[in-house]
């Protein structure tokens, strides 16, 4: 009995490990961090626009759960800014308009996805912070913020049929 | 004239056109072909993964669903104001809304963290007040409906860290509209309030026929 059999059969569904089984079929936790750091008494107003990705490397696909952020000081928690989630390969944006960084779950509550979503290998999401105020505003102190971005990786074995079908 | 060789050519294509003919119309839509690509694909991680983390942008490009975020508010509210914030589900998919978040920010001239003036985000995991006097209704366009008896305060929406989840998913047309009324009954203070609606896209192959059963 190999070594996948035995924890089936010992083990409630729920406790079954991701990462034991045929190498095409586990799946491994996984988080992609996305850091803007926008310096020391940064300005911020209208035309202020910052984008950064990240890229799923070819060894394997990446279904996103979760999203979360953290700020280096708390006027960086405070301060208003909001980010826009976009998929590079197909243009197509995750919201209508940027949604404010505070609407988003912070640090051990981050946002849950209602579907996870499915990024195939040599993807790119790109992640931009922007600002809704009218008027310029300086924020005070190093201003840094890190998203992390949530979920497992898995193996596909036709990713290069599914360029051209998959929605993401 | 004819010569031998036309007329062997066009026996083996009458010949071609009669087996076709016996084999019966090619089957048509997603039934035509042996399931290749995301299709196959989704079979196969529904295989592999739990319920819970299977995507839902993986399959047919009419049966996906995607995680999306429709923004409303984010405009300055002076203080006895009111102002309407509109949000259309454009018309590539259909909109379940399953969790609503609301963010506020509050600006006033009181010297602060920042130089020219203070916006800053009115945390109510740390704010006892709250966003006193900040309230809202939503109203379906089409129909005129509103959600809510009276305006509910912010305070009650979820925030970020723990969003309002509805008690059942609610359904929205593409095409539809959602209008949001912000108003601000406190006597100082200025806000700009978001709400933000979580939810799924999904794309629908009968949303014309939909459109005279539905409750709104």
């Amino acid at each position: 009995m190999g070594l996948y059999e035995e924890l089936k059969a010992k083990l409630p569904a729920s406790l079954m490990p991701g990462n034991v089984g045929t190498v095409d079929n586990v799946t491994w936790d996984y988080t992609f961090p996305v850091t803007f750091n926008l310096g020391d008494n940064p300005t911020i107003g209208p035309g202020f626009r910052v984008t950064q990705f990240f890229q799923v490397q070819q060894e394997a696909a990446f279904i996103l759960k979760n999203i979360s952020w953290t700020a280096n000081t708390q006027n960086a928690y405070l301060a208003p800014l909001a980010i826009e989630l976009r998929d590079r390969q197909s243009s197509r944006f995750f919201q209508n308009t940027p949604i404010p960084v505070q609407s988003y779950g912070d640090r051990y509550l981050p946002t849950q996805l209602d579907s996870p979503l499915y990024i195939a290998p040599n993807a790119f999401v790109d992640v931009t912070m922007t600002t809704f105020i009218p008027t310029n505003v300086t924020l005070v102190g190093p201003i840094s913020y890190t998203f992390s971005f949530r979920g497992i990786r898995i193996r596909v074995q036709d990713a290069a049929d599914m360029l051209g079908n998959v929605f993401g | 004239m004819a010569n031998e060789k036309d007329i062997k050519r066009l026996e083996k294509m009458v010949a071609e056109l009669n087996k076709k003919v016996s084999a019966g119309p090619k089957p048509m839509g997603p039934a035509a072909a042996k399931p290749t690509g995301a299709p196959q694909q989704a079979v196969n991680l529904k295989n592999v993964l739990p319920p819970k983390l299977r995507p839902g942008n993986v399959g047919w490009i009419s049966d996906v669903v995607w995680g999306y975020g429709f923004n409303a508010g984010g405009i300055i509210l002076e203080p006895g104001r009111a102002i309407d914030s509109i949000v259309t589900v454009t018309q590539e998919a259909a909109f379940i809304l399953t969790k609503i978040t609301q963010t506020v920010y509050v600006r006033d001239g009181a010297p602060g963290a920042y130089t020219y003036e203070m916006i800053d985000y009115h945390d109510p995991n740390y704010e006892i007040s709250g966003a006193y006097g900040l309230k809202f209704t939503m109203t379906d366009a089409q129909s005129g409906r509103s959600y809510m008896t009276f305006p509910e305060a912010m305070d009650n929406m979820g925030t970020g860290r723990y969003p309002y989840r509805l008690p059942t998913p609610l359904f929205f047309l593409p095409n539809s509209t959602i209008v949001f009324r912000f108003q601000n009954d406190s006597e100082h203070v200025t806000y700009m309030p978001f709400l933000t609606l979580w939810g799924v896209r999904v794309r629908l192959d009968e949303a014309g026929s939909i459109l005279s059963t539905l409750r709104a």
